[in-house]
Protein backbone atom coordinates (compact mmCIF):
# COMPACT_ATOMS: atom_id res chain seq x y z
CA UNK A 1 0.00 0.00 0.00
CA UNK A 2 1.52 3.46 -0.83
CA UNK A 3 1.30 6.06 2.00
CA UNK A 4 2.06 9.76 2.59
CA UNK A 5 4.66 11.00 -0.40
CA UNK A 6 4.26 8.11 -2.50
CA UNK A 7 0.52 8.49 -2.20
CA UNK A 8 0.80 11.84 -2.74
CA UNK A 9 2.91 11.14 -5.71
CA UNK A 10 0.39 8.80 -7.39
CA UNK A 11 -2.13 11.01 -7.20
CA UNK A 12 -0.44 14.06 -9.06
CA UNK A 13 0.87 10.93 -12.05
CA UNK A 14 -2.89 9.86 -12.17
CA UNK A 15 -3.57 13.80 -12.72
CA UNK A 16 -1.09 14.20 -15.35
CA UNK A 17 -1.79 10.71 -17.23
CA UNK A 18 -5.13 11.92 -17.43
CA UNK A 19 -3.75 15.40 -18.92
CA UNK A 20 -1.55 13.65 -21.16
CA UNK A 21 -4.29 11.19 -22.57
CA UNK A 22 -6.34 14.06 -23.45
CA UNK A 23 -3.66 15.90 -25.16
CA UNK A 24 -3.73 12.87 -27.32
CA UNK A 25 -6.80 12.79 -27.98
CA UNK A 26 -6.98 16.78 -28.51
CA UNK A 27 -3.75 17.35 -30.67
CA UNK A 28 -5.67 14.23 -33.11
CA UNK A 29 -8.99 16.88 -33.37
CA UNK A 30 -6.46 19.96 -33.59
CA UNK A 31 -4.00 18.23 -36.20
CA UNK A 32 -7.28 17.78 -38.82
CA UNK A 33 -7.35 21.94 -38.88
CA UNK A 34 -3.89 22.66 -39.37
CA UNK A 35 -1.65 22.41 -42.27
CA UNK A 36 2.74 22.72 -43.29
CA UNK A 37 4.89 24.15 -40.22
CA UNK A 38 1.69 23.82 -37.71
CA UNK A 39 0.38 20.21 -38.71
CA UNK A 40 4.40 19.24 -38.39
CA UNK A 41 4.58 20.95 -35.08
CA UNK A 42 1.08 19.13 -34.36
CA UNK A 43 2.45 15.84 -34.99
CA UNK A 44 5.86 16.09 -32.93
CA UNK A 45 3.46 17.51 -29.82
CA UNK A 46 1.36 14.27 -30.93
CA UNK A 47 4.23 11.77 -30.53
CA UNK A 48 5.58 13.47 -27.51
CA UNK A 49 2.33 13.29 -25.52
CA UNK A 50 2.62 9.48 -26.35
CA UNK A 51 5.64 8.93 -25.23
CA UNK A 52 5.19 10.60 -21.86
CA UNK A 53 1.65 9.05 -21.30
CA UNK A 54 3.51 5.68 -21.55
CA UNK A 55 6.32 6.97 -19.28
CA UNK A 56 3.67 8.34 -16.31
CA UNK A 57 2.01 5.33 -16.50
CA UNK A 58 5.26 3.16 -15.49
CA UNK A 59 6.11 5.69 -13.10
CA UNK A 60 2.31 4.74 -11.30
CA UNK A 61 2.67 1.40 -11.47
CA UNK A 62 6.14 1.06 -10.08
CA UNK A 63 4.52 3.09 -6.97
CA UNK A 64 2.40 0.69 -7.15
CA UNK A 65 -0.52 2.01 -8.28
CA UNK A 66 -2.96 0.96 -11.33
CA UNK A 67 -2.60 3.93 -14.44
CA UNK A 68 -6.36 4.94 -15.32
CA UNK A 69 -7.29 3.82 -17.96
CA UNK A 70 -7.67 6.93 -21.09
CA UNK A 71 -11.36 7.78 -21.88
CA UNK A 72 -12.90 6.47 -25.55
CA UNK A 73 -13.36 10.33 -26.16
CA UNK A 74 -12.72 14.03 -25.22
CA UNK A 75 -15.16 17.06 -25.49
CA UNK A 76 -13.63 19.68 -26.62
CA UNK A 77 -13.72 23.00 -24.66
CA UNK A 78 -15.06 24.79 -28.10
CA UNK A 79 -15.30 23.66 -31.67
CA UNK A 80 -12.75 22.89 -33.48
CA UNK A 81 -13.13 24.00 -36.69
CA UNK A 82 -10.44 26.37 -38.24
CA UNK A 83 -7.29 26.43 -37.42
CA UNK A 84 -7.46 29.73 -35.15
CA UNK A 85 -9.43 27.51 -33.12
CA UNK A 86 -7.10 23.79 -33.16
CA UNK A 87 -4.00 26.38 -31.84
CA UNK A 88 -6.74 27.55 -29.31
CA UNK A 89 -6.88 24.12 -28.50
CA UNK A 90 -3.54 22.80 -28.51
CA UNK A 91 -2.54 25.72 -25.93
CA UNK A 92 -5.17 24.59 -23.77
CA UNK A 93 -4.08 21.12 -23.86
CA UNK A 94 -0.32 22.42 -22.58
CA UNK A 95 -2.36 24.48 -20.08
CA UNK A 96 -3.73 21.61 -18.53
CA UNK A 97 -0.84 19.78 -18.30
CA UNK A 98 1.19 22.85 -16.99
CA UNK A 99 -1.20 22.67 -13.81
CA UNK A 100 -0.95 19.11 -14.04
CA UNK A 101 2.53 18.79 -13.62
CA UNK A 102 2.92 21.62 -11.38
CA UNK A 103 0.63 19.27 -9.14
CA UNK A 104 3.85 17.04 -8.55
CA UNK A 105 6.00 20.00 -7.61
CA UNK A 106 3.94 19.95 -4.59
CA UNK A 107 5.10 16.62 -3.69
CA UNK A 108 7.13 16.10 -0.92
CA UNK A 109 9.69 14.37 -3.02
CA UNK A 110 12.93 15.60 -4.38
CA UNK A 111 13.05 13.49 -7.81
CA UNK A 112 9.25 13.90 -8.53
CA UNK A 113 8.79 17.31 -7.52
CA UNK A 114 12.31 18.33 -10.32
CA UNK A 115 10.42 16.14 -13.13
CA UNK A 116 7.67 17.93 -12.19
CA UNK A 117 9.23 21.22 -12.37
CA UNK A 118 11.39 20.18 -16.29
CA UNK A 119 8.19 18.80 -17.84
CA UNK A 120 6.05 22.40 -16.26
CA UNK A 121 8.43 24.01 -17.71
CA UNK A 122 8.13 22.27 -21.42
CA UNK A 123 4.41 22.17 -21.42
CA UNK A 124 4.82 25.78 -20.74
CA UNK A 125 7.13 26.77 -23.53
CA UNK A 126 4.55 24.63 -26.28
CA UNK A 127 1.39 26.56 -24.59
CA UNK A 128 3.40 29.80 -25.31
CA UNK A 129 4.52 29.31 -28.75
CA UNK A 130 0.58 28.06 -29.85
CA UNK A 131 -0.99 31.02 -27.95
CA UNK A 132 1.52 33.40 -29.21
CA UNK A 133 2.27 35.08 -25.90
CA UNK A 134 3.80 34.63 -22.55
CA UNK A 135 2.23 34.70 -18.97
CA UNK A 136 3.51 35.67 -15.87
CA UNK A 137 2.30 32.53 -13.77
CA UNK A 138 2.20 29.63 -16.08
CA UNK A 139 -0.57 27.03 -14.11
CA UNK A 140 -0.98 28.96 -11.05
CA UNK A 141 -4.30 29.65 -10.51
CA UNK A 142 -5.04 33.71 -9.34
CA UNK A 143 -6.45 32.73 -5.73
CA UNK A 144 -2.82 30.94 -5.73
CA UNK A 145 -1.94 34.98 -6.03
CA UNK A 146 -1.75 37.90 -3.43
CA UNK B 1 -3.04 2.13 54.92
CA UNK B 2 -3.48 5.68 52.73
CA UNK B 3 -3.97 8.77 54.85
CA UNK B 4 -6.85 10.83 53.86
CA UNK B 5 -4.65 14.13 53.45
CA UNK B 6 -2.45 12.05 51.34
CA UNK B 7 -1.58 14.30 48.05
CA UNK B 8 -3.13 12.17 44.57
CA UNK B 9 0.22 10.69 42.33
CA UNK B 10 -1.33 12.32 39.84
CA UNK B 11 -0.55 15.81 41.47
CA UNK B 12 3.01 14.36 42.40
CA UNK B 13 3.73 13.31 39.11
CA UNK B 14 2.70 16.47 37.47
CA UNK B 15 4.64 18.65 40.06
CA UNK B 16 7.65 16.86 39.06
CA UNK B 17 7.57 17.36 35.47
CA UNK B 18 7.49 21.09 36.05
CA UNK B 19 10.00 21.19 38.99
CA UNK B 20 12.47 19.25 36.43
CA UNK B 21 12.71 21.78 33.57
CA UNK B 22 12.99 24.73 36.01
CA UNK B 23 15.65 22.81 37.98
CA UNK B 24 17.44 22.10 34.71
CA UNK B 25 17.04 26.08 33.67
CA UNK B 26 18.50 27.52 36.97
CA UNK B 27 21.49 25.13 36.96
CA UNK B 28 22.03 26.26 33.04
CA UNK B 29 21.17 29.54 32.77
CA UNK B 30 19.15 30.82 29.54
CA UNK B 31 18.39 28.37 27.36
CA UNK B 32 20.45 28.53 23.90
CA UNK B 33 17.24 29.25 21.76
CA UNK B 34 16.54 32.11 23.46
CA UNK B 35 20.27 33.69 24.04
CA UNK B 36 20.29 35.65 20.44
CA UNK B 37 17.89 36.94 17.79
CA UNK B 38 16.36 33.97 16.03
CA UNK B 39 17.97 33.37 12.42
CA UNK B 40 16.14 33.40 8.79
CA UNK B 41 14.63 30.23 7.94
CA UNK B 42 15.78 28.30 5.04
CA UNK B 43 12.40 29.46 3.26
CA UNK B 44 12.94 33.09 3.72
CA UNK B 45 16.74 32.95 2.80
CA UNK B 46 15.35 30.87 -0.74
CA UNK B 47 12.91 33.58 -0.83
CA UNK B 48 15.59 36.86 -0.71
CA UNK B 49 17.81 34.79 -2.97
CA UNK B 50 14.66 34.60 -5.62
CA UNK B 51 13.80 38.69 -5.19
CA UNK B 52 17.57 39.06 -5.99
CA UNK B 53 17.33 37.58 -9.00
CA UNK B 54 14.20 38.51 -10.12
CA UNK B 55 14.98 42.19 -9.24
CA UNK B 56 18.12 41.90 -10.71
CA UNK B 57 16.14 40.89 -14.49
CA UNK B 58 14.07 43.83 -13.96
CA UNK B 59 17.19 46.14 -13.28
CA UNK B 60 18.69 44.12 -16.55
CA UNK B 61 15.51 44.63 -18.85
CA UNK B 62 15.25 48.35 -17.97
CA UNK B 63 19.09 49.54 -18.60
CA UNK B 64 18.21 47.98 -22.12
CA UNK B 65 15.62 49.59 -23.06
CA UNK B 66 17.14 52.81 -21.53
CA UNK B 67 19.96 51.90 -24.15
CA UNK B 68 18.31 50.95 -26.49
CA UNK B 69 14.91 52.27 -26.62
CA UNK B 70 14.17 50.89 -29.74
CA UNK B 71 13.37 47.24 -28.19
CA UNK B 72 10.82 48.76 -25.67
CA UNK B 73 8.21 48.01 -27.48
CA UNK B 74 9.63 44.02 -27.33
CA UNK B 75 10.29 43.82 -24.06
CA UNK B 76 8.02 45.44 -22.30
CA UNK B 77 5.60 42.44 -21.80
CA UNK B 78 8.40 40.55 -20.30
CA UNK B 79 9.08 43.49 -17.92
CA UNK B 80 6.02 43.97 -16.90
CA UNK B 81 6.19 39.71 -15.91
CA UNK B 82 8.78 40.02 -14.16
CA UNK B 83 7.59 42.42 -11.96
CA UNK B 84 4.74 40.91 -11.41
CA UNK B 85 6.96 37.89 -10.20
CA UNK B 86 8.94 40.62 -7.88
CA UNK B 87 5.70 41.65 -6.37
CA UNK B 88 4.39 37.93 -5.45
CA UNK B 89 8.09 37.06 -4.12
CA UNK B 90 8.12 40.32 -1.94
CA UNK B 91 4.60 39.64 -1.28
CA UNK B 92 5.29 36.55 0.70
CA UNK B 93 8.52 37.78 2.74
CA UNK B 94 7.97 38.56 6.23
CA UNK B 95 11.29 39.51 7.90
CA UNK B 96 11.86 40.34 11.56
CA UNK B 97 12.45 43.37 12.72
CA UNK B 98 16.18 43.14 13.60
CA UNK B 99 17.16 41.78 9.76
CA UNK B 100 17.93 43.78 6.83
CA UNK B 101 15.87 42.95 3.78
CA UNK B 102 18.95 42.74 0.99
CA UNK B 103 21.45 40.59 2.34
CA UNK B 104 22.58 40.46 -1.36
CA UNK B 105 23.83 43.94 -2.54
CA UNK B 106 22.95 44.45 -6.17
CA UNK B 107 26.41 45.69 -7.96
CA UNK B 108 26.46 49.69 -7.96
CA UNK B 109 26.64 49.83 -11.91
CA UNK B 110 26.38 47.23 -14.76
CA UNK B 111 29.00 45.03 -15.72
CA UNK B 112 30.66 44.33 -18.88
CA UNK B 113 28.91 41.10 -18.96
CA UNK B 114 25.69 42.81 -18.22
CA UNK B 115 23.01 42.88 -21.09
CA UNK B 116 22.97 46.90 -21.28
CA UNK B 117 26.75 46.82 -21.74
CA UNK B 118 26.37 44.90 -25.34
CA UNK B 119 27.28 46.44 -27.98
CA UNK B 120 23.86 46.20 -29.92
CA UNK B 121 20.63 46.15 -29.39
CA UNK B 122 20.93 42.07 -30.88
CA UNK B 123 23.26 41.44 -28.50
CA UNK B 124 21.47 43.01 -25.43
CA UNK B 125 18.74 40.75 -26.86
CA UNK B 126 21.11 37.47 -26.74
CA UNK B 127 22.18 38.65 -23.54
CA UNK B 128 18.77 38.62 -21.91
CA UNK B 129 17.86 35.52 -23.54
CA UNK B 130 20.99 34.20 -21.69
CA UNK B 131 19.79 35.86 -18.09
CA UNK B 132 16.32 34.34 -18.39
CA UNK B 133 17.79 30.82 -19.22
CA UNK B 134 19.90 31.31 -15.91
CA UNK B 135 17.89 32.73 -13.86
CA UNK B 136 15.07 29.92 -14.88
CA UNK B 137 17.48 27.16 -14.06
CA UNK B 138 18.61 28.81 -10.40
CA UNK B 139 15.23 29.25 -9.25
CA UNK B 140 14.65 25.26 -9.74
CA UNK B 141 17.59 24.62 -8.51
CA UNK B 142 15.87 26.18 -5.14
CA UNK B 143 12.83 23.77 -4.93
CA UNK B 144 14.54 21.27 -2.94
CA UNK B 145 13.18 21.61 0.52
CA UNK B 146 10.92 24.66 -0.45
CA UNK B 147 7.40 24.45 1.09
CA UNK B 148 4.81 23.24 -1.20
CA UNK B 149 3.54 26.15 -1.99
CA UNK B 150 6.58 28.45 -2.65
CA UNK B 151 8.00 25.25 -4.54
CA UNK B 152 5.16 26.00 -7.24
CA UNK B 153 5.27 29.45 -7.42
CA UNK B 154 9.09 28.83 -7.58
CA UNK B 155 8.66 26.38 -10.64
CA UNK B 156 5.45 28.82 -12.19
CA UNK B 157 8.10 31.89 -12.19
CA UNK B 158 11.21 29.74 -13.55
CA UNK B 159 8.82 28.09 -16.37
CA UNK B 160 7.60 31.84 -17.51
CA UNK B 161 11.09 32.76 -17.28
CA UNK B 162 12.25 29.66 -19.56
CA UNK B 163 9.07 31.11 -21.96
CA UNK B 164 11.13 34.25 -22.09
CA UNK B 165 14.06 33.04 -23.54
CA UNK B 166 12.57 31.18 -26.01
CA UNK B 167 10.20 34.19 -27.47
CA UNK B 168 13.00 36.43 -26.95
CA UNK B 169 15.43 33.95 -28.93
CA UNK B 170 12.47 33.64 -31.90
CA UNK B 171 11.60 37.17 -31.98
Amino acid sequence: MTTGAGAQGVQALQGILAAENAAVYGYGLAGAQLSGSQLAATQQDWNLHREARAAVASMITARGGTPAPAAAAYRPPFAVNSAASARALAARLEDGLVQAYLGLVAVDNRDLRAYGADEMQAAAIRAASWRGTTVAFPGLPASALR
Amino acid sequence: MTSRRAVPRRRVLTAGAVALPLAATASCGVPEALRKPPGLSASVQTLLLSITAEQALVDDYQAVIRRYPQLSGRLDSFLSQHRQHLAQLQGRLVVPPHVTMSPIPAPAAPGPSSPSAAGSAGAAVARLVKAEQDAAAEQLDRLTGAPAALAQLLASIAASEATHAVALGQA
